[in-house]
């Protein structure tokens, strides 16, 4: 999965200051102030206006102020719950649950046109319900919490409420409450058949037969630790673009191949074999088999990061950063290759490897990035190897040769019993100083190691990465490597997923909400769905507003077309250049402060990768991004009650 | 009950003036009212369309408010929200949910109000008893007539017990009896105690009704004071009698003519179509599938 940042934990992400100067939690009070600033600054100058005189202005907005904090105190759960089912009743009449049906057609068509024949078919259906639910829900809550304030207005009911003691917090809150349950339950709905339409699509049988399967002829008898002996080998017959190897015992055991992340259940269905508890290979004729739906396909790996990566340099150093290949992508770094000369090497450094979790070894998944210097033979691929390194007296082993693939997830694994590999003591240098600063050299030897007595040092163990193709270097990042700590419950995180659109809806619906509390109906509508659009721009908004990008800020891109000059082009000096550049940051400044304001939608879909990648969605996430929900959604709904409650509503 | 005074409702120098969006003045709607209204009292805000009585209400519920002036409504500032504790209100046309049946509706405004499971339901049953609407307490209000709506929407204005009801155009659209119970209902309301005050442009109700009036004209005050005094023609005398002979008749009309007065009318006074109207009802009801000859008793 890609990932560029470590996950923060909540109270990393609340107090410790990261990309900003300032942290997250420091950074919404610094901006719940300003708006509190301009709000307040705005209702003062529209009071004194009002009032026609300065004294009589202030003290108006003096006690407005005081009525409007006061006035929270006095909410009532049981009016908002009245108001919020009566939003839940009014949205329940424009037949939103209308939109279950539309899913579950979409759902049958999408059938006919995404078929289970790809390499990894789980992608490509998990891709589409998860879209599809974000874009029908998110169209839904700008849609019902548009319409709905603007309407009763219209209509006048707003009238009947008003008059009685409800206060305009009650009728926004209650509002957001009701629109939540019902989109929520739409929700509901819409995971609950996605992923039956998932794993449906995904179920499927092989057929296998005594004519696929031939006599095992291995020089030496392979046998199981429970004594049976392997009669036969083969593979099933094709289904979906794949089959699956299988291994028939003379015991009945079956073992099937995984394939495409899953494997079958194969009985063996034999009237001697029921009588005797065996196989003869004589009597293989009559066996048939039975060959049960695919076990589960989607998959929610845990995985252990590296705490850090280091690149080791040519010379033998430890550097922050590896051989910058060009402006590929901004995190990832290469590796140069490895041989007598030179020591080039990622070192992964990671801790919190029990044997509790490994007891048999560790699974490596990896995802590496590949930069050629010459061709070679392009179907060949690029060869490194994997060695790992106790952190605290330098051994180093080499367990592994691999060939790298791009774009795919490589897995391997490294067993607990390490059987005769050279093992030597290899110093790291950083900053003049070494590590281990004394070697010992009798570990240098040729034997069998123990991956936890002799590897792992508290918890800690190094992977190192080496590229030994000459001139071709390995790209990797922190994140590219990763041990594969546990299998979470897949059905749970497909819930976890469905929580991150949740988010957005939520989040949606609320700006909606303020909208309408003083716009009409199909204005709030344009405006919320701004909010959708910008929140999902975010990180381009916030690019253009530091100013990364190739080409300048507005003016200077209008400029640039006027005169067809290319990107790279520097702006000829003089006055206009400069007034341009200048007026480009005052833009960039507005700009910036924009998209700090603008709910990070882009972020949320972070949940929808790592399911797609099946990946479990880590629990930090969900901490860091509902207190930013509710962060986000406090304020909105602060300020559409101010809003709503200094409206005269009748006219 | 209001603490301390006897007024419910005060105003001074109340004026709206509507605005477009750019702050130019389009109407003035109410100009320098001012008001007192007291305890236990109905009192009517008369005046054609546009007058300025919906506007005047709409400013006491906060519903709008106020270009310059100052209201006091139950000792309260009509920004207050808590003031609506004690107020009943039936707007000008019955702005109810239509997706709600009777039931719910006034349960829901029972909810507003923060009363406990069992209250709401006595309350719902009582009134929707009457306003005798017990035959259609589960059907939606999107089913209901002009009149069942209006009724409904009395049923929601009184759900809180208010001890100020405030109703605009109470009688608008409603037949001859709807009009009758309203206007009984309106009387029955005064004698529990409470302050009534409405609004309408049909004059009669508002004189069958109301202790005092105020008269609107563009937005202006025209007249204020009690329905008994500002009808009163203190020039001419009626005399009424049951079973007169013409003989009686041509001397009392002799009299009146040695006494230098001038007679206005002397003949059998007729009775007014509302009368009428409602006399017939209630002879159908009595003697239904007959056809009722003659309006007024003899």
């Amino acid at each position: 999965m890609i990932i560029e940042k470590p996950v923060p934990s909540l109270w990393e992400f609340l107090f410790v200051p990261s990309e900003y100067p300032i942290s997250f939690g420091g950074l919404w009070i610094v901006v719940i102030l300003a708006l509190a600033f301009l709000t307040a600054l705005a209702g003062l100058l529209f009071s004194i206006l009002h009032a026609g005189s300065f004294g009589k202005g202030i003290t108006g907005f003096g006690s407005n102020t005081v009525r409007t904090f006061a006035d929270l105190f006095y909410l009532a759960p049981s009016r908002v719950w009245a108001i919020a089912r009566l939003a839940v009743k009014e949205s329940l009449r424009r037949r939103v649950l209308f939109l279950c049906v539309v899913f579950m057609l979409f759902l049958m068509f999408a059938g006919w046109f995404m078929n289970a024949d790809r390499i990894d078919p789980a992608k490509q259906y998990l891709t589409f319900v998860l879209s599809m639910s974000t874009y029908l829900i998110l169209l839904l809550a700008v849609f019902l919490s548009a319409f709905s304030l603007p309407n009763e207005i219209k209509s006048k009911t707003i009238f009947t409420i008003v008059t009685k003691p409800v206060r305009s917090s009650e009728i926004v809150l209650g509002r957001i409450i009701g629109f939540t349950i019902v989109g929520t339950a739409i929700l509901v709905f819409m995971s609950l058949a996605s992923y039956a339409f998932v794993s449906f699509s995904l179920q499927h049988e092989h057929v296998l037969t005594m004519e696929d399967l031939r006599p095992y002829e291995g020089s030496s008898p392979k046998i199981l630790d429970s004594g049976a002996t392997l009669l036969m080998v083969g593979s099933t017959r094709q289904k979906n673009n794949h089959r699956h190897g299988v291994e028939v015992y003379d015991d009945g055991t079956v073992l099937v191949e995984d394939v495409n992340n899953h494997a079958h259940d194969v009985t063996v269905i034999s009237d001697i074999l029921k009588s005797t508890g065996k196989i003869s290979t004589d009597e293989t004729g009559g066996l048939r088999f039975k060959v049960l739906p695919s076990r589960e396909q989607l998959q929610a790996r845990v995985p252990l990061y590296a705490r850090s990566l280091v690149f080791r340099d040519t010379s033998g150093t430890d550097q922050a950063k590896g051989i910058d290949v060009g402006h590929e992508w901004q995190y990832r770094y290469y590796i140069g290759n490895f041989d007598k000369s030179s020591n080039d090497a990622g070192i992964f450094n990671f801790t919190g490897v029990t044997e509790k979790k490994f007891s048999d070894g560790l699974p490596v998944e990896m995802t590496l990035g590949v930069f050629r210097t010459y061709k070679g033979t392009i179907d060949k691929p690029v060869q490194a190897s994997i060695a790992v390194r106790n952190p605290r007296n330098g051994l180093h082993a080499e367990v592994q040769i691999f060939h790298t693939e791009e774009y795919i997830t490589k897995s391997l694994f490294i067993p607990r019993k390490i059987s005769n590999v050279s093992a030597d003591v290899v110093q790291r240098k950083s900053g003049g100083l070494e590590t281990p600063s004394v070697i010992d050299p009798s570990l240098s030897t040729k034997r069998d190691f123990d991956l936890f007595e002799d590897f792992v040092a508290d918890g800690e163990i190094e992977l190192w990465i080496r590229c030994i193709d000459n001139q071709q270097f390995v790209g990797v990042s922190q994140f590219d490597v990763y041990l594969h700590e546990a299998d979470a419950s897949v059905f749970v995180n497909f819930f976890k997923g469905y929580y991150g659109i949740w988010q957005q809806m939520f989040l949606l619906l609320s700006f909606g909400v303020l909208f309408s509390t003083f716009l009409g109906g199909p204005v709030s509508m344009v405006a919320a769905s701004g909010i959708m659009i910008a929140g999902f721009c975010k990180e381009l908004m916030v690019q253009l507003a530091v100013r990364e990008n190739l080409g300048g800020g507005p003016l200077e891109s209008f400029m640039r077309m006027l005169k067809q000059s290319n990107l790279m082009e520097e702006m000829q000096k003089g006055m206009t250049a400069s007034f341009v550049t200048s007026a480009d940051y005052v833009s960039a400044f507005f700009l910036m402060m924009i998209s700090r304001v603008i709910p990070p939608l882009s972020d949320y879909a972070y949940y929808k990768t790592a399911l797609v990648a099946g990946f479990d969605i880590p629990a930090n996430w969900i901490f860091v991004h509902s207190v930013t929900t509710f962060g986000y959604v406090l304020p909105i709904f602060f300020i559409a009650y101010i809003i709503l409650s200094n409206r005269e509503v009748a006219k | 009950m209001v603490s301390g005074s006897d007024i419910v409702v005060e105003t001074k120098n109340l004026t709206k003036i509507y605005r477009d969006f750019w702050g130019r003045q389009k109407v003035r709607a109410l100009k320098a009212l001012d008001l007192q209204i007291k305890r236990g009292e109905v009192f009517g805000l008369l005046g054609p369309n546009g007058s300025g009585k919906t506007t005047t209400i709409k400013l006491l519920l906060g519903l709008l408010f106020p270009t310059s002036g100052e209201i006091q409504i139950l000792g309260k500032s009509a920004s207050d929200v808590t003031k609506n504790e004690r107020i009943g209100y039936l707007p000008e046309e019955s702005y109810l949910y239509r997706f709600l049946n009777a039931e719910e509706t006034l349960d829901f405004y029972g909810r507003l109000f923060n009363m406990s499971g069992v209250v709401r339901r006595q309350r719902v049953a009582q009134l929707i008893n009457m306003v005798g609407l017990d035959a259609a307490r589960k059907r939606q209000l999107r089913e209901y007539s002009k009149g069942m709506t209006r009724r409904i929407g009395l049923a929601q204005a009184l759900i809180n017990d208010p001890d100020l009801i405030l109703l605009d155009e109470p009688t608008s659209g409603l037949d001859p009896i709807g009009t009758k119970n309203m206007k009984d209902l309106i009387i029955e309301l005064r004698n529990q105690g409470k302050t009534v005050i409405m609004s309408s442009h049909l004059l009669a109700d508002v004189q069958d009704v109301c202790d005092r009036v105020g008269i609107l004209y563009q937005g202006e005050l025209k007249e204020l004071g009690r329905v008994d005094e500002l009808l009163q023609i203190s020039t001419q005398t009626e005399i009424r009698a049951e079973g007169l002979s013409d003989g009686a008749r041509k001397k009392i009309e002799q009299i009146i003519q040695e006494d230098g007065a001038a007679l206005n009318f002397s003949g059998h006074p007729t009775t007014t179509l509302e009368e009428l109207f409602l006399n017939i009802i209630a002879e159908s009801e009595a003697r239904p599938g007959r056809r009722v000859r003659g309006g007024a008793k003899e």
